[in-house]
C-alpha cells in the first residue's frame, strides 16, 4: 500500500488542561488522491481534529497528544511555510479568510509567502483560471457573494502548492447553486490528484465522488463506511444523529391551516432599502397564523435585510401591520446575545415583558422556558460558550419569551447536525400548531418542501409566490445545475 | 497630474512630518498660509482626487482654526498698550492687536497642518503606504499585513455595526451608539475574526522571518528626494525669508 500523505497515531485533544478531551486515542490516514468526507455529531470534535492535523492546533489553542505524520515526516518539525506546501485549509466562513483589498492580491499574498520565483502575475491567472474566476481578479474581496469568496480561498490555498486541503464547512454559507459549483470545481481538483479532507455534516455534495466517510468516534479509529454502502448503512448514521439525506424530511408535512386563523402580519407595496436604494420593491405579503412560511433565493438576494425590515429594524416605505410583536433569529445568533449567561439572557427579555415581576418571579419563569428548551443545564454557562445549535436555540427562545406571535427565523437549521436539526424542527412545529406564525429564510429546499405552507421566492428585486408545482420545478432545476 | 500618486509613500509621510516639526518650530503666519495653499493647490490637481470630499474633510480644521483663533482674540494676554474697544452685539470688548496676531498664528498653523496631512490622505494608496513601510522603513511583515488585515476588515465591521443595532432594536432593548451592550458582541467577534484570520494567514504559508517574494516593489526614485529636500528647503527659506 501506498504511504500515506497525512495520518495520525493516538491522537488527543482537550482545550484546558483540565477539561475533558474532546476526542482520545484516535488513529487516522489519508492517503494521495482521496477525498475523505470526515462526519459525526455536534461536539464531537470534527473541527478541532482537521485543525490539529492541519499544523494550526495546539499552537493557537488547547492540548494535543500523540504524533501527526506529514509525508512521512512529524509535522511539528514543519513551519508554517513549508507546511503550507502539503497542507492547507478552507475555512467555513468566507469573511474570515482574506487579509488583501482585491481578489488578485490575496492570490499574490500567498505567492509571496512560499517564495514563489516564478512570473507572479502569470501564475495569479492560472491560478484564477483553475476555479474559474477569471473575471474577478481586480474586484475588491468584499463585493464578492458566499461561494465566490469560497472560491478564492481555494485559488489562494492551491497558490502554496497544497496537495492536501482540509475543508471545515466549506458550504455552510451558501447556497444550493454555489455549493454545487464549488463541489464541482473540488471534484475536478481531484481529478487532478488533490487530496481532500472535508468536514460536512451532509454527504450529499460529496457522494459523487469520495472514496470513504469517516465517522469520528469518542476513542480510537474512526468508522470507515465506503460510499456504496452509504443506504445500506443508514441506521449506523441515523444513531448518531447525522445527516446520509433528506429523506428524515418523509414524514414531515405543513401545519394543517386552520380555516379561521387571523392574518398575523401583512405588508402593502413594501420596498425595502439597503442604504438609499430600494433593492425589494412591490412586497404584498399575508401571513396567518398557525402557518410556516419559507423565504428561498440565493445568496446576496437580500432575505436576511427583508426579515431585519419585517422586525421593523430596517429602512422601509409602505406598510407593515402586525398583530403582535415580531421576533427575530439571526443567521448568526451571536449577534443578538446582551448578556453572559444563558439565564440572563432570558430574564433580560422576561423584564421588558413583566416590568413589575421580583428577580425570582423572573428567575422561575425563566427556568420554564429552559427547562422546554432542554437548556437548563446550561444556565450559566456564557452564551458564546454554547455550541452553535444550542446558540440557536437560545435565540429562538430569547425571542419567544419576550411574547413573539411572529418569529422570523434566518437559516435556522444552518450548520448543524440531524439530531439538532430535527429538534428545532418540532420545537418549531409544536409552537405554530399553538398558533406561532413562523418565516424561515433557508438554503434548505427539501427542508421548505416539507415544513412551509407558502414558499416565497427572492429573486431580482422581487419576492414571488411560488406554487407547489413551481417550487418542485425550482428545486429540480438546482438539482440539475451541475 | 499624476506627480503626487507617483511618490513613494513612505518618504512621501517622512517629508510632509519633517515640514510640520519645521513649522511647529515658528509662528509664521505667512508661511503657513502658504504652506496651507500649497497643500490646496498639490492636491487639487492631482488627477482623481474627489474634490467635495477634500473640502468636507478640510472643514473641522477650519472650524478648529476659528475657534482657535476667537480665543486667541478675546482671551489671550495682550498688552494695554495696542489695546481698542470695540461694540459686539451683546457688550462691550477690549480686543488688542497682539492678541489678534497670536490668534492667527495659531488658526494658520492648524490649516497649515490640516493642508499638509489631508494632502497626504488624498493621494497616496493605504496599501502603498504600508508596503513602502515595509520595504523601505524596515516594518515588520508580521505588523504590515496585520494592518492590511484591519483595514480590510472595516466594510464587514461597518455591516456588523448594523448588524447588532438592528439586534437590540428587535429585542426593544435601548441602546446610544457606543453602548458596551453594541460593542461587545463586536468585540467577541473581532477577537474570533482575528485568531481566524491569523489561522488563515498561517495556512497560506505566512511566516515571519522567512523570505518572501515581493510583488509589490514600491519605488524609491530620485523624484521623492527631490520632494524631500525640495519641500523642506523650501518651508526652511520660507523660516526666513518670509
Amino acid at each position: 500500500m501506498t504511504e500515506p500523505l497525512l495520518s495520525c497515531t493516538g491522537l488527543s485533544f482537550r482545550y484546558g488542561k483540565k477539561q475533558d478531551p474532546v476526542f482520545r486515542n484516535l488513529d487516522l490516514a489519508v492517503y494521495p488522491g482521496e477525498t475523505v468526507l470526515l462526519m459525526g455529531p455536534s461536539g464531537c470534535g470534527k473541527s478541532s481534529l482537521a485543525y490539529c492535523l492541519a499544523g494550526l492546533y495546539p499552537s493557537y489553542t488547547g492540548v494535543m497528544e500523540g504524533e501527526v505524520t506529514l509525508l512521512g515526516r512529524p509535522l511539528a518539525s514543519y513551519g508554517a511555510a513549508e507546511r503550507s506546501g502539503a497542507v492547507s485549509v478552507l475555512f467555513q466562513n468566507p469573511d474570515n479568510q482574506f487579509c488583501m483589498d482585491r481578489a488578485e492580491n490575496e492570490i499574490l499574498f500567498a505567492l509571496e509567502n512560499i517564495n514563489y520565483q516564478g512570473d507572479l502575475s502569470k501564475r495569479v491567472d492560472e491560478l484564477l483560471a483553475l476555479v474559474g474566476l477569471e473575471d474577478v481578479r481586480s474586484r475588491p474581496i468584499h463585493t464578492l457573494s458566499g461561494g465566490t469568496k469560497q472560491k478564492l480561498a481555494l485559488a489562494t490555498a492551491l497558490a502554496t502548492e497544497a496537495k492536501l486541503l482540509i475543508l471545515d464547512e466549506p458550504f455552510a454559507n451558501l447556497d444550493p447553486a454555489s455549493c454545487m459549483r464549488v463541489a464541482e470545481t473540488l471534484k475536478e481538483l481531484n481529478r487532478r490528484g488533490l487530496t481532500l479532507l472535508v468536514v460536512d455534516h451532509r454527504p450529499d455534495h460529496w457522494r459523487g465522488f469520495m472514496s470513504r466517510v469517516l465517522i469520528l468516534e469518542k476513542e480510537g479509529a474512526p468508522l470507515c463506511i465506503r460510499p456504496e454502502e452509504l443506504d445500506t448503512r443508514r441506521e449506523e448514521f441515523a444513531a448518531r444523529g447525522l445527516f446520509t439525506g433528506d429523506d428524515w424530511l418523509n414524514g414531515v408535512h405543513p401545519a394543517e391551516e386552520k380555516a379561521d386563523a387571523k392574518v398575523s402580519l401583512k405588508t402593502e407595496g413594501l420596498s425595502v432599502y439597503h442604504g438609499k436604494t430600494p433593492f425589494l420593491t412591490g412586497v404584498d405579503l399575508t401571513l396567518k397564523e398557525g402557518t410556516v412560511t419559507a423565504i428561498v433565493g440565493e445568496n446576496g438576494a437580500g432575505k436576511s435585510t427583508l426579515l431585519t425590515a419585517l422586525a421593523g429594524a430596517g429602512k422601509t416605505k409602505g406598510t407593515i401591520e402586525a398583530a403582535g410583536r415580531v421576533g427575530l433569529v439571526f443567521q448568526n445568533p451571536r449577534f443578538q446575545f446582551l448578556t453572559l449567561t444563558v439565564e440572563e439572557e432570558v430574564t433580560t427579555t422576561l423584564k421588558v415583558l413583566y416590568p413589575k415581576e421580583t428577580p425570582d418571579g423572573l428567575k422561575q419563569r425563566a427556568e420554564a422556558w429552559l427547562e422546554e428548551f432542554q437548556m437548563l443545564g446550561y444556565r450559566k454557562v456564557s452564551p458564546y460558550a454554547l455550541s452553535q445549535g444550542q446558540q440557536r436555540r437560545l435565540a429562538m427562545l430569547a425571542m419567544l419569551a419576550g411574547d413573539r406571535p411572529i418569529l422570523l427565523m434566518d437559516e435556522p437549521t444552518y450548520a448543524q447536525d440531524e439530531r439538532s436539526t430535527r429538534f428545532i424542527l418540532e420545537l418549531i412545529s409544536r409552537r405554530v400548531a399553538a398558533g406561532l406564525t413562523a418565516v424561515i429564510a433557508t438554503h434548505d429546499l427539501a427542508l421548505a418542501k416539507a415544513t412551509a405552507n407558502q414558499v416565497l421566492l427572492m429573486e431580482a428585486g422581487r419576492l414571488t409566490p411560488l406554487s407547489p408545482k413551481a417550487f418542485d420545478a425550482y428545486i429540480a432545476e438546482r438539482r440539475a445545475c451541475v | 497630474m499624476t506627480f503626487m500618486r507617483s511618490l513613494n509613500a513612505g518618504y512621501k509621510l517622512l517629508t510632509l512630518i519633517i515640514a510640520s516639526l519645521l513649522l511647529s518650530f515658528t509662528y509664521n503666519i505667512r508661511l503657513n498660509l502658504v504652506v496651507t495653499a500649497l497643500g490646496f493647490v498639490l492636491t487639487l490637481t492631482t488627477t482623481g482626487v474627489n474634490k467635495k470630499k477634500f473640502f468636507l474633510a478640510m472643514i473641522p480644521f477650519f472650524i478648529a482654526a476659528a475657534g482657535t483663533f476667537m480665543t486667541g482674540l478675546l482671551h489671550g494676554r495682550g498688552n494695554e498698550a495696542d489695546a481698542i474697544t470695540v461694540l459686539t452685539m451683546t457688550d462691550q470688548r477690549i480686543l488688542n492687536a497682539n492678541n489678534f496676531t497670536n490668534g492667527l498664528k495659531l488658526a494658520s498653523r492648524i490649516l497649515a497642518y490640516g493642508g499638509l496631512g489631508m494632502m497626504f490622505a488624498f493621494t497616496t494608496d493605504s496599501m502603498e503606504l504600508i508596503m513602502s513601510l515595509m520595504q523601505q522603513f524596515r516594518l515588520p511583515p508580521k505588523f504590515a499585513y496585520g494592518i492590511l488585515a484591519a483595514y480590510h476588515f472595516f466594510p464587514v465591521v461597518q455591516s456588523e455595526y448594523g448588524t447588532v443595532g438592528a439586534a437590540l432594536k428587535v429585542r426593544g432593548v435601548k441602546a446610544g451608539p457606543f453602548s458596551t451592550k453594541r460593542l461587545f458582541p463586536m468585540l467577541v467577534h473581532a477577537l474570533e475574526r482575528s485568531e481566524n484570520l491569523a489561522m488563515a494567514m498561517e495556512s497560506r504559508g505566512f511566516e515571519a522571518g522567512k523570505p518572501r517574494a515581493c510583488a509589490f516593489r514600491v519605488p524609491l526614485r530620485a523624484r521623492d528626494f527631490v520632494f524631500l529636500f525640495g519641500l523642506n528647503g523650501a518651508v526652511l527659506a520660507g523660516l526666513f525669508l518670509l
